[in-house]
């Protein structure tokens, strides 16, 4: 169980200041990162937003973090660990990659240190899109969400069409020992399963749901709200999977899903029929889920 | 005295040097480097860990990972391999870690061929890292262990590429001293990196810079140019603890030469053959075999070559529309002695001992010229 | 190649030793800042435990604000259990 005024004796391991945005979730979940695991913790990070936390002459880290490219912080992160573990240092090894480097470019190297069960966490943040470079449309990005190359046109009503990648499916499939599902609107789940995490050994993978205020078009004050409505109405199923068994953490209350999708900008062309089609997918999707049939669900 | 390939010559370099972490995956012609370090590993032998990962990118990156961490890192790869893994070459040479890196060298696609050349060794020596190309199975096995020396030089820091020619160094066999490991133990004790991961002493690496770019790469170039020295030492070091010596070039029979043949690699063995074959009958002809191409000690380089009338650059790569590699990187450095440029060997093709005959016949006419040995 | 005098001037310049922690003041961003009502603060602590930027402290159990840290987001306010938190206009 988390206890906020435990938490708060302890000291932070990132500091404020960073180039992040304004309401930015990302760097929250890095913050939750460091309440969770403490400051035995390396991070290991893959380009996006998060890197430029960290910029020559500034940097926010209280903890040792290190940059390679965008494809490879799973790859990087296995030879921290053996060379740690080749050292006999005992220290917690985080990846820090947002979804666009999971899902697309680094997939390989990710299923790669899943499968030889590399002893790292890989967190994915999960914005759905590639937000450094100026929201483009990547594997995560959700069926109907505007990005800058899935735009809306004449041609294009809809905006994406691709409905997602399942990560935290996938990666269990591929052998990672715990995998699970989260949102730092929930911080109180996410640190808890970090906390799980960080004695289980092997590879555990959390993709973590982290709102994104200039490509999802949230107004500030929102952020924290939106990505709570988005697992309240059921778009986001909090989970985790366990040597192939599943729990659901958070029970949904199914609220509406036009509700969140208003408050999105990125959602601002949909009309009646493709909100529509968005809460009958997710209806099933838990229909599915709760008749005992996890595995052929179909995530929004 | 045992009778080793070149393969088997680089995995007794990262036996000996008690590497603490090998990422590797397989490639024609490097494979058998980490099947022999496997199967050690399998036996008990190696005590370091070993892995295959799933690409030669996941390779390199996991090679920055392990060294940024302060295990002593090594791994090996070849033309294709060594393309895919391009992006974290500077990485590792900006970031400053120390590790050695096994360059088994082969002809780059397309068409695809899998013979020695240096198209693909070549293509990273603006990258940051120290480079030495060798002629010898026994020179790779030293050079290894001396890289390793040179590498985690407190001064210098920077990662090192040890290259041997695919097929000719890999898999053939001469015969080799092995070092005693007491020794080696001696020569390159436990690493001690000062900026790493250390939760004690927590540091950013390899993050982006606001202003200071060209300041960090400066560092790089300087730390590069400060190395002459500490290669120069190594090498003394290593003369006087095995006999065996090394220097940033070898000169062969240079003295009183007019016509020379500069060039790097494995083929340079027939081309003293064709040295010997000549000097008995009177010619003033020598060969000049670049060991360290980076960096490049233009001054000793400058001072070898005096009194030369004629180069002939023997290159084992092509840098199309331009001219042969080294040729284009040496011939600045001599402005008043003609220089020609023959590119040989690509894919692995046979240069004779009568075409460096040739081409010393050619340098004797004095005309400069471009020819490509076909 | 730089001497060892253009070497100390760029260190001297711009190219600092970087510290960690040192952060940039980022109260410049904002257009409102967080107000708490101490007589209505109950130290739930919800406000320093969402704030994406490490922008409150803890002081004797009492959230206090760290304002070089403050984007103005305004996430705290929107979620004060007791609604004691105003977003002020600077």
């Amino acid at each position: 169980m988390v206890n906020v005024k435990q938490l708060a004796k302890k000291k932070e391991l990132i500091t404020g200041g960073t180039f992040a945005c304004t309401g930015c979730q990302a760097i929250y979940g890095l913050r939750l990162v460091g309440m969770a695991l403490g400051k035995d913790t390396v991070i290991i990070n893959a380009a996006g937003c998060m890197t430029l936390t960290a910029t020559h002459p500034y940097t926010c880290y209280k903890t040792p973090w290190l940059f390679n490219a965008i494809e490879n912080a799973a790859s990087t992160a296995t030879g921290v660990a053996k060379g740690f573990e080749a050292q006999g240092k005992k220290v917690n090894v985080v990846c820090y990659a947002g979804d666009g480097s999971t899902s697309e470019i680094g997939f390989g190297a990710v299923s790669g240190a899943a499968y030889r069960n590399d002893n790292i966490i890989y967190i994915c943040y999960n914005n759905g899109n590639y937000a450094n470079t100026g929201h483009q449309v990547s594997a995560e990005t959700p069926e109907y969400a505007r990005t800058l190359t899935s735009p809306i046109g004449k041609k294009n009503k809809f905006g994406n069409l691709l409905p997602r990648k399942s990560l935290a499916k996938l990666m269990a499939q591929n052998g990672a020992v715990y995998s699970a599902t989260a949102s730092t609107s929930y911080p109180h789940d996410f640190i808890e399963k970090l906390q799980k995490a960080s004695k289980i050994k092997g590879f555990k993978f959390i993709d973590l749901l982290t709102p994104c205020e200039p490509g999802w078009l949230v107004k500030t004050n929102e952020m924290f709200k939106v990505g709570k409505m988005i697992v309240d109405s059921g778009m986001w199923p909090v989970y985790e999977i366990e040597n192939k068994k599943v729990t659901i953490n958070i029970k949904p209350a199914m609220t509406p899903v036009k509700d969140v999708l208003k408050m999105q900008g990125r959602y601002k062309h949909l009309n009646a029929s493709m909100i529509n089609y968005i809460q009958k997918k997710v209806k099933k999707e838990w229909e599915t889920i709760n008749s005992g049939k996890f595995w052929e669900s179909n995530d929004y | 005295m045992e009778l080793l390939d070149g393969n088997q010559c680089a995995a007794w370099g990262a036996r000996l040097a008690r590497v603490q972490y090998v990422p590797c995956y397989p490639i024609t012609p490097q494979t058998e480097i980490i099947e022999t370090i496997a199967q050690w590993k399998a036996d008990g032998e190696f005590k370091g860990l070993f892995e295959q990962v799933d690409s030669e990118h996941s390779v390199l990156s996991a090679a920055l990972g392990s060294a940024a961490t302060g295990a002593r890192t090594f791994t090996a790869s070849s033309s294709q391999g060594l393309l895919l893994a391009h992006e974290i070459f500077p990485n590792i040479s900006g970031t400053r870690l120390p590790m050695v890196y096994v360059n088994v060298s082969r002809a780059v696609s397309a068409p695809i061929s899998l013979w020695c050349d240096h198209s693909d060794v070549l293509s990273v020596r603006d990258f940051g890292w120290i480079m030495l190309v060798c002629e010898t199975n026994q020179e790779v096995l030293d050079s290894v262990i001396m890289s390793y020396k040179i590498s985690e030089d407190k001064k210098i820091v920077l990662p090192v590429l040890v290259n041997m020619d695919g097929f000719v160094h890999s898999f053939t066999r001469e015969q080799v001293v092995i070092p005693k490991q007491k020794m080696v133990d001696k020569f390159i004790p436990k690493q001690d990196l000062k900026i790493k991961l250390d939760v004690r002493n927590p540091k950013s690496m390899a993050v982006p810079v606001l202003h200071g770019y060209m300041y960090f790469r400066s560092q790089v170039h300087r730390a590069m140019l400060d190395s002459v020295s500490v290669i120069k030492k190594v090498h003394s070091d290593w003369y006087k603890l095995t006999g065996r010596k090394y220097d940033f070039f070898e000169g062969y029979k240079l003295s009183g030469a007019k016509e020379v043949i500069v060039m790097m690699g494995s083929y340079t063995t027939i081309a003293k053959n064709a040295v010997d074959q000549l000097r008995k009958k009177g010619r003033k002809v020598g060969l000049l075999r670049i060991r360290v191409l980076r960096p490049f000690n233009e001054i000793l380089f400058k001072k070898m070559l005096k009194g030369v009338k004629h180069v002939g650059v023997v290159d084992q790569s092509i840098a199309p529309g331009l001219s042969g590699i080294l040729f284009s990187e040496v011939r600045g450095m001599l402005p008043s002695v003609k220089v020609s440029n023959y590119i040989g060997g690509l894919g692995g093709k046979d240069v004779s001992d009568k075409e460096f005959i040739e081409i010393f016949d050619d340098l004797k006419k004095g005309k400069e010229v471009r020819k490509w040995l076909m | 190649m730089l001497s060892e005098n253009q070497l100390k001037n760029e260190r001297e310049k711009g190219v600092p030793h970087c510290k960690v922690g040192v952060v940039k003041d980022m109260s410049t961003w904002r257009v409102v800042t967080p107000v708490i009502d101490y007589s209505k603060c109950i130290k739930c602590l919800t406000c320093w435990m969402q704030c994406p930027d490490v922008a409150y402290k803890v002081v004797k159990g009492s959230p206090k604000l760290i304002s070089k840290n403050c984007k103005g987001c305004g996430i705290c306010a929107e979620h004060c259990p007791v609604k004691c938190i105003r977003m002020v206009k600077k």
